[in-house]
């Protein structure tokens, strides 16, 4: 019993807890996800403000080398001239509108760096490459601006603007190299070629130092951006955490044209979202969780500490009850049997008084029996409480059984105006817990007394068939209504309403029941027209040695 | 037949006694469990009722000290604990029956006679046999007399009565001889007491108490039983 009720205990506390903890997983990791969503936005964002820096820088350059291409005539000394005072310029060139070379004339005269140029160009300018993507929207004038964000790679963008200038890059060599072109009115094009390690060190003096601690960025200072170039190396990088060799970039984005190969990269610790803000809110929710566990618990120990307090006091009760009804027994022995005694001698005097004295004696007699029956149900109740009744069967004829229980219970009957049929059919001699069954019909035969008081039949029968033995207990008093007919083997049940002023304890039914079925079995009522009509059927084996009676 | 009964409550012991005496046995009555185990000695009774608690030793010591003598008589308890685990040792212990407090005249008169009978049954005694009063079939080892189809209880000492006068047929016994007969010599005589024990007995084996066909009145003289 105390083991179910731990069980069911563990298991209201255990669910719950188990629910919780799957709960607040799930938000935790919510939660975890949607910081790093937020966090993302935000390094996001950094790396794009890295990028439009670089951006701005490009853009500062393609207002100067408009400017530059524009002044430039094709005489080569002037060009010459232009590149050196340029030192942002490794070349300038000229391409005829047909795809020629203007300048540097492959077959004239040509300096170190303008062969270098060539040889270096050769594939842009043999292909054509560059001519084609100046060409492909030259019959439109259009806004220059939309330049810089055509790529290279030509893809087709059918677009109204039509730049007349722009960046091709290609690699040649160690990497990326950049040409910044214009197409004049008169279809020439002038080109101009950067040079590579001026404008990467203008990139990287653009973007911060690396080891500056990054005033005013905390989260930078913890974390480290990557430049890559077009082969994945690291071009220039910052900030103080140095990640493990291989580390996964927590943000990736690629650079906005004429950089679009080049990647920017932010990583972070792992263990940055636990040492940080987010990391608490993870906390939080942890210990929320071990808060309310920690509270169930502790209810579920009070609860189940109340609950064994309740059942030790209900035992102590009971117990209670027990000690008393046995203390009972002694004195109320000594009553029934002196009050036999003195109604035995009161009935063999004879006399006018007598009459009256064996009227009150009976009251006593009949009192205390009755006091007897409920020190007898309340006994077996807290035995079967106990499973502790248990049938001792002896050798016995039921019919007999019966007279005796009747004849006791005859003048408080006869008292109550109910007439008493008895019709007899179970007179063989047979192995019956006499206890038993003198305890069930006493308990029919008291409700009989107690509900039925007044109306004018008390019928029972007793029938016998093999090793079964059925008596039916008829009254017609007020019966049971039908609405409670489920309910009054219940123990403790009563049918108060109707009948306030009938004692009882309510337990006389679910003793009789329980008896019954103990003795192989059962009590049930029967329907009937009128009154309560109840039915003991008992498993009564033939006793082996008849007398014959 | 002798009864020894052992009870420490004295109303108890005392309401018994009267009890037992009154059904015709010849009561020995014990206060504890020593005092029980010395009266058996003395007086080896037909049969014994015990209390489960007695003082000095227990209703159960007294049981469990008899049948390891090896005396096969009845044994009946007399206890306030109804719990069965009591009733399995009790019987354990060679116990015939059990009374549980509270009771009533009825239900011990109703015990004892049943234990008597098997008493009965188990010595076959000359004095059992079954004879005829009238109309009456009495049968001593049942403790009964039968009417046709109805039975009627009795007591041993209905039985002693009945079997007195069965014997003495036709004679007009006087109170003194029935006293002596029934009752024994050291039971001092109550006129009163055969007078309503006779007036009970009509009761029950007469058809008409007032006119009792069985055992008359002989004015002045006692009773007669005419066969």
């Amino acid at each position: 019993m105390a083991r179910r009720q731990l069980v069911l205990l563990s298991l209201i506390v255990c669910l719950p807890l188990a629910l919780l903890a799957w709960l607040g997983w799930r938000v935790a990791r919510n939660e975890q996800i949607r910081i790093r969503r937020q966090f993302y936005e935000v390094f996001e964002q950094q790396l794009k403000d890295i990028d439009s820096t670089l951006v701005d820088y490009f853009q500062e350059r393609e207002r100067e080398f408009l400017t530059l291409a524009d002044s430039q005539s094709f005489d080569a000394g002037q060009l010459r001239e232009s590149i050196r005072q340029e030192p942002r310029v490794q070349q300038i060139f000229v391409l005829h509108p047909d795809g020629s070379l203007l300048h540097p004339r492959p077959d004239s005269s040509l300096n170190d760096s303008e062969r270098g140029f060539l040889v270096q160009t050769s594939q842009v300018l043999i292909d054509r490459d560059l001519i084609r993507l100046a060409n492909s929207t030259s019959n439109i004038a259009g806004d220059a601006k939309v330049a810089l964000s055509e790529r290279s790679d030509a893809s087709p963008r059918s677009s109204a603007a039509s730049p007349t200038h722009g960046w091709y890059s290609w690699h040649w060599g160690r990497g990326l190299h950049l040409i910044f072109w214009h197409r004049r009115p008169s279809g020439h094009i002038t080109g101009v070629l950067l040079e590579r390690s001026r404008w990467m060190a203008d990139l990287i003096a653009e973007l911060p130092d690396t080891e500056q601690s990054n005033s005013g960025n905390d989260l930078a200072a913890e974390a480290r951006i990557r430049l890559l170039d077009s082969q994945a190396d690291v071009a220039y990088q910052w900030g103080r955490f140095e990640p493990p060799e291989g580390a996964e970039a927590f943000v990736d984005i690629a650079l906005s044209h004429p950089l679009n190969s080049w990647r920017l990269q932010y990583l972070i610790t792992d263990d940055w979202f636990e040492t940080t803000g987010p990391g608490s809110a993870y906390f939080n929710i942890v210990s929320g969780i071990v808060f309310a566990a920690v509270t169930l618990i502790v209810l579920g120990l009070v609860f189940y500490r109340e609950y064994a307090r309740e059942i030790r006091e209900a035992t102590q009760r009971v117990n209670f009850v027990n000690q008393v009804s046995h203390e009972l027994k002694t004195p109320l022995t000594n009553i029934r049997m002196y009050a036999d005694l003195l109604e035995r001698d009161l009935d063999s005097v004879e006399g006018e008084e007598n009459g009256l004295a064996l009227e009150r004696l009976k009251v006593i007699v009949s009192e205390s029996q009755r006091l007897s029956r409920l020190i007898t149900n309340v006994l077996t109740f807290a035995r079967g409480q106990r499973d502790q009744n248990v049938t001792r069967p002896t050798t016995d004829r039921v019919d007999r059984v019966i007279c005796r229980c009747l004849e006791r219970f005859e003048p408080i009957l006869q008292g109550s105006g109910i007439d008493v049929h008895f019709d007899r059919g179970a007179d063989a001699l047979v192995n019956v817990d006499i206890d038993a069954l003198e305890q069930i019909l006493i308990n029919l035969l008291s409700n009989v007394e107690k509900y039925a008081d007044g109306s004018g039949r008390l019928e029972i029968v007793s029938r016998q068939q093999n090793d079964r033995t059925q008596i039916v207990v008829a009254d017609d008093g007020p019966g049971i209504p039908p609405e409670h007919r489920s309910q009054i083997f219940q123990s403790f049940f009563r049918v108060a309403d109707a009948l306030e002023d009938a004692p009882g304890t309510g337990i006389g039914l679910s003793i009789a029941r329980q008896l019954a079925r103990l003795h192989g079995g059962d009590l049930v009522l029967q329907h009937s027209q009128m009154g309560a009509r109840f039915c003991v059927e008992l498993r009564t084996p033939a006793a082996p040695d008849g007398d014959g009676a | 037949m002798k009864v020894l009964v052992a009870e420490d409550d004295p109303l108890i012991r005392k309401a018994v006694a009267e009890v037992l005496a009154d059904e015709g046995y010849q009561v020995l009555e014990a206060t504890n469990g020593r005092a029980a185990l010395e009266m058996f000695d003395e007086h080896s009774p037909d049969f014994v009722c015990l209390d489960v608690m007695m003082p000095e030793v227990n209703g159960y010591e007294v049981c469990r000290q008899l049948r390891s003598a090896n005396f096969d008589i009845p044994i009946i308890f007399i206890s306030a604990k109804s719990e069965e685990i009591d009733k399995v040792v009790g019987l354990e212990l060679g116990a015939d029956d059990f009374i549980i407090k509270p009771f009533g005249v009825k239900e011990l008169i109703a015990r004892i006679r049943a234990v008597t009978r098997r008493c009965h049954e188990t010595q076959a005694a000359p004095e059992t046999k079954t004879f005829r009063m009238g109309d009456l079939e009495v049968v001593p080892a049942e403790l009964r007399a039968r009417r046709g189809s109805e039975t009627i209880e009795l007591s041993l000492r209905d039985v002693q009565i009945l079997q007195l006068f069965h014997q003495h047929c036709g004679e007009v016994l006087n109170r003194t001889t029935i006293f002596d007969l029934v009752w024994g010599e050291e039971y001092f005589p109550n006129s009163r007491t055969l007078d309503q024990h006779i007036s009970r007995l009509r009761k029950r084996i007469e058809i008409r108490p007032d006119e009792p066909a069985l055992i008359r009145t002989v004015h002045g003289a006692g009773y007669r039983f005419d066969g």
